[in-house]
């Protein structure tokens, strides 16, 4: 289905249900760039002393995720409602960030439901399908064209049977599987009965084929060609599929902390300091 | 960047001022206490480490933009992880804040912060961000900051006309 492989989770979602939630959209979004390696997460090992159930003092190893630019982000053209996870990246290229900081600046940058939607409804992918009128504009909301109601339809169509096989198919016909997983785009989180795991079984010489069959058609401006990264790079499978479920979660918990305004204020030794309009700093 | 300072750099760049344990970190409290967005935070943090890189490889003394210092001024706030971590475990020298003796030093401060935007242009091959780092007459002149508390206040910003 052309349409769908063109169109990010957040636009599908926006054209199949206009009442999702931004939270939703915003994980969907951020896992889409993962897929394309337009981000990557980094994790980073530290120890650090704690104490047991005994109050003994143990070393212990933690990891903290972080994440950074993807091997694709410099081809990458990025659409309007992605740059809320991107623009620190391309403001300053060397940035590193902690995932909670991430999600964050994420939902500082999307404002509020409604510009989110308004910046996913600027698309070109979307042109024709969603209309706001006078007072959608002032109280909120937006509605299907004809045109819309029957592209609704057919994804909505489209993603139900491939729910119904995809599972059979990744354990049989791995070839039609992969045509299927490759005609969504990031539009797989959509699918309900996805096994991530089963995604490894995906033979990397029926990837290549696959991808010289397209060859011809190939445009490097469309996003659509990062997808095989993805299905091609076995390490970023483990990277992100293992942890899939956990980086998923910690989206759940670091929105409430993102929302959370109160904070231990408290500073232990703290002398007074004195205000000035120039300091200088040497070695 | 000779190959020494490319070591120095990335060791500067991966340093964590964050704890990322803690429910309100660094980056948090520097949100909160400058009314910065995050994104914008994390962008300041970025460049007090190379503001610090600058101190660490040039035989001149540096200024930073106010929005830099005010990240130094945070920093030294959290001890262990500027005296112990960074200056001493990282850098392997001591980093001192000086500020400024008064009126009299200000075209000093001026000179110094022009010269470290052009030290800035020469080691980073790029030009310092405006919004961090303004022009040399904006940073001097623009220092009168206050701290409000905003329970009692309201914060409302000054028209300004364009004649």
């Amino acid at each position: 289905m052309k349409l769908l492989s063109a169109l990010s989770p957040a636009e599908t979602m926006l054209v199949t249900d206009s009442s999702c939630s931004l939270k939703d959209m915003m994980k969907f979004t951020f896992m889409d760039l993962l897929l394309k390696r337009v981000i990557e997460i980094k994790v980073e090992n530290e120890r650090v002393l704690t104490r047991d159930k005994y109050a003994k003092k143990v070393e212990v190893i933690k990891s903290h995720n972080y994440v950074i630019k993807g091997k694709n982000f410099n081809e990458y053209t990025p659409k309007e409602h992605e740059l809320i996870f991107l623009s620190p990246y391309q403001k300053s290229s060397s940035i590193k960030i902690l995932f909670k900081h991430l999600v964050k600046t994420a939902y500082e940058n999307a404002g509020s439901s409604r510009s989110y939607k308004s910046s996913v409804l600027n698309s070109k992918n979307l042109d024709g399908l969603l209309r706001v009128s006078f007072f959608q504009r002032v109280f909120g909301g937006m509605s299907l064209t004809t045109e819309g109601k029957s592209a609704k339809d057919e994804i909505l169509k489209y993603l139900e049977s491939i729910d119904d096989s995809i599972h059979n198919l990744l354990n049989g016909d791995k070839r039609k599987a992969l045509q299927l997983l490759l005609s969504l785009g990031g539009n797989i989180f959509l699918l309900n009965n996805l096994d991530f795991s089963l995604l490894k079984k995906i033979d990397k010489e029926l990837l290549k084929t696959e991808k010289s069959m397209y060859a011809e058609s190939y445009d490097a401006s469309d996003g659509w060609w990062f997808y095989f990264d993805f299905y091609d790079d076995t390490h970023a499978f483990d990277s992100y599929f293992d942890d899939f479920d956990d980086t998923v979660d910690s989206f759940d918990s670091d929105f409430d902390a993102a929302g959370c305004s109160s904070c231990d204020s408290g500073c232990s030794s703290c002398g007074g300091c004195g205000g000035c309009g120039g300091c200088g700093g040497c070695g | 960047m000779s190959e020494e300072e490319k070591i120095l750099w990335n060791n500067i760049l991966n340093f964590n001022i964050d704890d990322p344990e803690s429910s309100f970190t660094f980056t948090d409290r520097l949100c909160r206490e400058n009314d910065w967005s995050m994104e914008y935070a994390l962008r300041a943090v970025i460049e007090y480490k190379k503001f610090i890189f600058l101190i660490c490889t040039s035989q001149n003394a540096q200024t930073p933009s106010d929005q830099v210092d005010q990240v130094w001024h945070l920093h030294l706030l959290y001890t262990r992880s500027y005296w112990t971590e960074f200056c001493k475990g990282l850098l392997n020298k001591e980093i001192h804040h000086g500020p400024t003796k008064g009126v009299e030093e200000r075209g000093l401060f001026k000179d110094q912060y022009s010269s470290t935007l052009e030290e800035y242009f020469q080691k980073f091959n790029e030009k310092p961000p405006k919004d961090i780092w303004p022009n040399p007459q904006k940073r001097i002149s623009e220092i009168h900051f206050s701290r409000v508390n905003r329970h009692s206040h309201w914060v409302i910003p000054k028209l300004k006309f364009n004649l």
